[in-house]
């Protein structure tokens, strides 16, 4: 009970402090959740013990097994996180969580936002991927803030400095796991997540109109009104990023996979 | 007078009862088959990003076939009841392709309000077995300026317009 309380501290005094520094004034009152998102790998997280490796790797399974909604390229064509051969997949495991657990002693290096954007974009030129598919730091940083807002054990860890001063922004860096694990949101949200399927352009001028928007629908309700509302969709550009990855995929011969896991690893800046 | 009501309602209750999902299906063909994906998206907290909804229930029933789809229909048009798994993906094995579906989200936890509703109707296109994926979406809205206070811990203002340059 103690060592939960010692890792969740920091984040309960910090993340309220970090969130509302990177925003701007007036913007809408959060929320905790309501809905458990990657709640496995949450309680992973918080089940690590510091030098026990094991409890790394155990959280570096999960965060590769967690859902991101490209299952479907998994369950219908072979391709993804959870279809790496085991003897590819112990070594990148082993690798991050050897990294993770050097990073967490103060020995090893973190990742920022910009390898992230670096190693998507790398894939979107590799692939042949639409331009919707490209990234940027703030796509990156939202998608980091949505799951800070759902695993804060595991994403509020080292978010802030302990020396930081009013108006400064959250760390860029992250650890290599929470590094892997924004990887895999930003890669599933441009697979499947329409409103994330823009270039970053695009998204930036989406996001200013939204918070127009927010504001409006928050400050001037005088109730509170919970409605829900279902949707059955389908998603032409998930058709049309599939077709590509499956095309590109297939063509990759067994040392052009590893070839790119190991530049994935290399750009997060994760050492061997 | 009583034996005639009770008679009536017999009948009512008999013809109710052969008026099941089955009634009235197309001949079942190879070469259907799609996927249903179930999605949560709560836009109550200020980040309304759509997230995978594990383990849900969805029942599908088939209502018509498109007749003006650019070729036949195929598949079987059978009421199904499958649970996405931890991956949040449905696969309906031969599900009928080039066909209108109404989709019910079953799952009542932590989805009480999507559960609730009246099912979606959904058209899966012509096309390869196994290429279309239905992507089922259930959306938390909440308005106004209390529900951010009640809720317990604040994240206040938001923090989804960060100044990263």
């Amino acid at each position: 009970m103690i060592r939960y309380l010692v890792r969740c501290l920091p984040m309960l005094v910090f993340l309220p402090i970090a969130l509302a520094q990177n925003s701007p004034p007036g913007g809408p009152a959060m929320t905790t959740p309501r809905y458990r998102v990657h709640a496995e790998v949450e309680e992973k997280a918080r089940l690590l013990q510091d030098n026990n490796q094991d409890t790394y790797r155990a959280l570096a399974d999960e965060i590769f097994k967690a859902p991101r909604g490209f299952e479907i390229l998994a369950v219908a064509h072979g391709i993804g996180p959870t279809e790496i051969p085991p003897s590819i997949d112990y070594v990148i495991k082993d690798r991050l969580s050897w990294a993770e657990m050097q990073y967490r002693r103060g020995l090893g290096k973190g990742v920022t936002e910009q390898s992230i954007v670096n190693f998507t974009n790398l894939l979107v030129e590799k692939f042949g991927l639409p331009d919707y598919v490209r990234t940027s730091p703030r796509q990156v940083r939202f998608m980091r803030m949505f799951l800070m807002l759902h695993n804060p054990i595991f994403m509020g860890q080292g978010a802030v400095r302990p020396d930081i001063q009013v108006g400064e922004s959250i760390n860029e860096e992250m650890s290599p796991l929470q590094a892997v694990h924004v990887l895999l949101e930003v890669l599933g949200h441009k697979f499947f997540d329409a409103d994330f399927q823009l270039t970053p352009e695009a998204w930036d001028r989406e996001q200013a109109s939204r918070a127009t928007h927010t504001r409006a629908t928050q400050t001037t309700g005088t109730d509170t009104k919970t409605t829900h509302q279902l949707v059955v969709s389908i998603n032409p550009k998930q058709s049309e990023i599939r077709s590509a990855l499956v095309r590109q995929v297939n063509s990759m011969n067994p040392a052009e996979a590893l070839s790119l896991i190991d530049k994935a690893l290399e750009v997060l800046g994760i050492e061997k | 007078m009583k034996m005639r009501s009770m008679m009536t309602f017999l009948f009512l209750a008999l013809s109710c009862s052969s008026c099941d999902d089955t009634k009235n299906l197309p001949p079942t063909t190879p070469g259907g088959g799609f996927y249903v994906q179930t999605v949560g998206q709560d836009n109550s907290n200020g980040i309304g990003t759509p997230f995978a909804a594990q383990f849900i229930d969805i029942k599908g029933v088939w209502d018509h076939d498109n007749a003006s789809c650019l070729g036949v229909p195929v598949g079987d048009a059978s009421t199904w009841t499958l649970n996405s798994g931890g991956g949040a993906l449905i696969q309906v094995t031969n599900g009928r392709i080039c066909a209108y579906w109404n989709f019910t989200w079953q799952t009542p936890s932590p989805w009480a309000g999507c559960a609730t509703l009246p099912a979606q109707n959904g058209y899966v296109p012509i096309g390869p077995p196994y290429t279309t994926l239905m992507v089922f979406t259930c959306i938390l809205y909440s308005t106004g300026p209390i529900i951010a206070d009640a809720q317990g811990m604040q994240f206040s203002p938001s923090p989804t317009f960060t100044d990263v340059t």
